[in-house]
């Protein structure tokens, strides 16, 4: 096993995935963040045994530990929404701990988030590509440095990407 | 001059909400090309065809969100840059959008002020100094954050976990402040809180906090 390999500090990822987690975490989660972190790392764990002989040095470690770690806490987020609906479905689950899921909330919030998303698909690329960026709460710096565009063209094409879906969502019955 | 309005925060928490709840899948290659492309490792041409193919996709969008705050978890000096000064929790967000559904989006669970955070660009974040999550006593429920600049003002929210507003106290001088043990008689021990801190700077700029949250003990 290769030394960059032997030192992978756990711990460290262990906080890294509990801060991501806490950010990331949907309330409805938050009993899950312990079992979601724990799952997340021995995947990495496990993922990280089986390639340890494809890392060469230091720098390629670090670099392939916290890829292997975003896509291991994807999975177990991914799951642990699967869970959810799993529970939601079934009417045997308490679901007194389970303060925001209430069915027609949900519902109704899929049903904005899939109309955002079909006024996406019909904006101008650019445009697009910029307020999907905001939307996912990104600065104009910030989209601006993701897009390589400078920042004022960046902010024109997030500000008319937003007339636009504002447009599209009233077209639909949805006003801004 | 660009003017962001107050129903830009809905629209984020509304697409926010919709990719918090993806269960969908996404192919491990474009999982990794998200890491990549957060991590500034792909190159422009395929970033941008990767943000556009995300910005229809929910499970896409649910893996670049967990990069990006899983980068920012470990300090990394990503493209996505700096840790947002806007936040709510997914349970908020979910509520959020349900007032939307209601009474459109014209009315916001969010206070946003033309200096958001959006506009300020990252100048500034107001950054609590308790830890995520943690049990306060309700005798000494003390919610302390990080100055702003000096001869700030400050403005603080106290809400459950269901927007019922525990306190707000305006014109603080202080970066601290205790939510009285009357305030919290109606909240079970265990249960979350949420607080939120505005920043009036000297300046005349005003910054939001993201969304904090601590335990009653």
């Amino acid at each position: 096993m290769p030394s960059s390999i032997q030192s992978i500090d756990y711990a460290k990822l262990r906080q890294d995935f509990v801060k991501a987690v806490a950010r990331l975490c949907p309330g409805w989660l938050a009993n899950q963040r312990d079992d979601l972190v724990q799952a997340a790392v021995m995947r990495v764990m496990q993922i990280v045994s089986r390639h340890e002989n494809r890392a060469s040095d230091a720098g390629l470690a670090a670099s392939y530990l916290y890829k292997v770690a975003h896509s291991a806490l994807v999975d177990e987020i991914r799951r642990a929404n699967r869970r959810q609906e799993t529970a939601l479905d079934d009417s045997t689950v308490e679901r007194v701990a389970i303060t925001f899921q209430d069915p027609e909330r949900s519902a109704a919030s899929r049903e904005i988030g899939r109309s955002i998303q079909d006024c996406l698909a019909s904006m101008h690329r650019d445009r697009r590509q910029a307020v999907a960026l905001y939307l996912q709460g990104h600065s104009v710096p910030e989209a601006a440095r993701l897009l390589d565009w400078p920042a004022k063209r960046t902010e024109n094409l997030v500000y008319r990407g937003l007339a636009d879906l504002r447009e599209c969502l009233m077209a639909k019955g949805i006003e801004p | 001059m660009t003017t962001w309005r107050d129903d830009d925060a809905a629209l984020q928490d509304a697409y926010q909400a919709a990719v918090a709840r993806s269960s969908g899948d996404c192919a491990p290659d474009d999982v990794e090309k998200v890491w990549l492309a957060v991590t500034g490792d792909l190159d422009a041409g395929q970033r941008r065809d990767l943000i556009d193919r995300m910005a229809t996709d929910p499970a896409l969008a649910q893996a670049w969100r967990v990069a990006v705050e899983l980068d920012r978890a470990r300090g990394g000096p990503s493209l996505a840059g700096r840790q947002p000064t806007r936040w709510l929790p997914a349970a908020l967000i979910g509520l959020a959008a349900m007032v939307v559904v209601a009474v459109g989006l014209r009315v916001l669970v969010v206070n946003r002020t033309p200096a958001d955070t959006f506009r300020a660009g990252g100048v500034t974040t107001v950054e609590s100094l308790i830890v995520s999550d943690a049990p306060l006593p309700r005798e000494a429920f003390v919610l302390r954050w990080k100055p702003g600049p000096e001869g700030s003002r400050y403005a603080v929210r106290v809400t459950t976990e269901d927007l019922r507003v525990l306190t707000t106290v305006n014109e603080l001088a202080a970066t601290e402040y205790t939510v009285s043990r009357d305030a919290l008689a109606g909240v079970p021990a265990g249960a979350r809180v949420l607080w939120q801190v505005v920043v009036s700077a000297p300046g005349g700029e005003t910054i939001s906090s993201q969304t904090f949250v601590v335990r009653v003990q």
